[in-house]
């Protein structure tokens, strides 16, 4: 009878809300996405070259190109997520005793991703997808998953660390 | 000043004592008292405006916190409280089905 009234009156008005967090674990991680997100950014850089070559642009042209930059934006903002979560909910102790350079090798991926947010430069999300296959590498190997290399079955067709799920 | 007030609850921290949806009615005045074991409402940096159970003060005066469900945010990520974060004791939650509780 009073949570109906309490529930009507904050259909009308909207009672504040206090949030009673919880911190379930629900262990599903998997780096393929920071994969892709990089994969994504070095598609855009090269489709924003692409654009910067032509000689006269459309207004179309101009459109397409502040949506490459703004995708470009988005997917270096996840790559930073994704990892972030990775390494601050999946890595323990265990995991970092075995790869100490860890920390380094998510420190760089931060600073590289800020780089090829900042710029339109091949070499850069070049090198960020070589720090995030490293990463996914790590990953993997700590659950006793074995790797294999393989060139994506799309553009921009660059070799991309697997897990090999079915020796496993 | 004696202030009164009501919240829904989001989340299942605080289950089976206060539950998701469940709306609880909290009070706070100049001299409430900050007690063991009874449920504040605190604002928090990074989880803004939450409910947890009081745990224990420690010697340097900061309220430690925590949920009453095993998936409750750990007492560690909650981290140390001021007294100036509580800003609410809970009275009594109302449920759905069992109505008026006393977490």
């Amino acid at each position: 009878m009073l949570y109906k009234i309490l529930n009507s009156i904050d259909k009308k008005f909207t009672f504040n809300v206090s949030q009673a967090h919880c911190d379930i674990p629900c262990k599903i991680y998997d780096p393929i996405e920071i994969q892709v997100a990089v994969l994504t950014i070095i598609r855009t850089t090269d489709l924003l070259l692409e654009l910067n070559d032509k000689e006269t642009k459309t207004p179309n042209d101009n459109a397409q190109f502040s949506r490459l930059v703004a995708q470009k934006e988005e997917h270096g903002i996840k790559v930073k997520e994704s990892v972030r979560v990775i390494w601050g909910d999946y890595f323990k102790a265990p995991q970092l005793e075995k790869f100490p350079e860890t920390h380094e090798l998510v420190h760089k991926i931060m600073l590289t991703t800020s780089k090829a947010k900042q710029n339109i430069d091949k070499d850069v999300s070049l090198e960020l997808l070589s720090l995030v296959n490293r990463f996914a590498e790590i990953f993997w190997d700590t659950k006793g998953i074995n790797v294999y290399k393989a060139k994506c079955p799309y553009p921009p067709a660059l070799e991309v660390v697997y897990p090999d799920l079915k020796e496993s | 000043m004696f202030k009164l007030g009501i919240d829904k609850i989001l989340g299942d921290s605080m289950s089976p004592n206060i539950k998701d949806g469940n709306y609880v009615i909290f009070f706070s005045s100049k001299r409430m008292k900050i007690i063991p074991n009874k449920v504040y409402r605190l604002s928090h940096p990074q989880f803004g405006s939450i409910i947890k159970r009081l745990s224990y003060e420690d010697a340097d005066g900061n309220f430690w916190f925590k949920g009453d469900s095993h998936d409750s945010t750990s007492l560690k990520k909650i981290g140390a409280i001021a007294k100036g974060q509580i800003n609410g004791r809970i009275w009594f939650s109302i449920d759905s089905e069992s109505g008026i509780t006393f977490p």
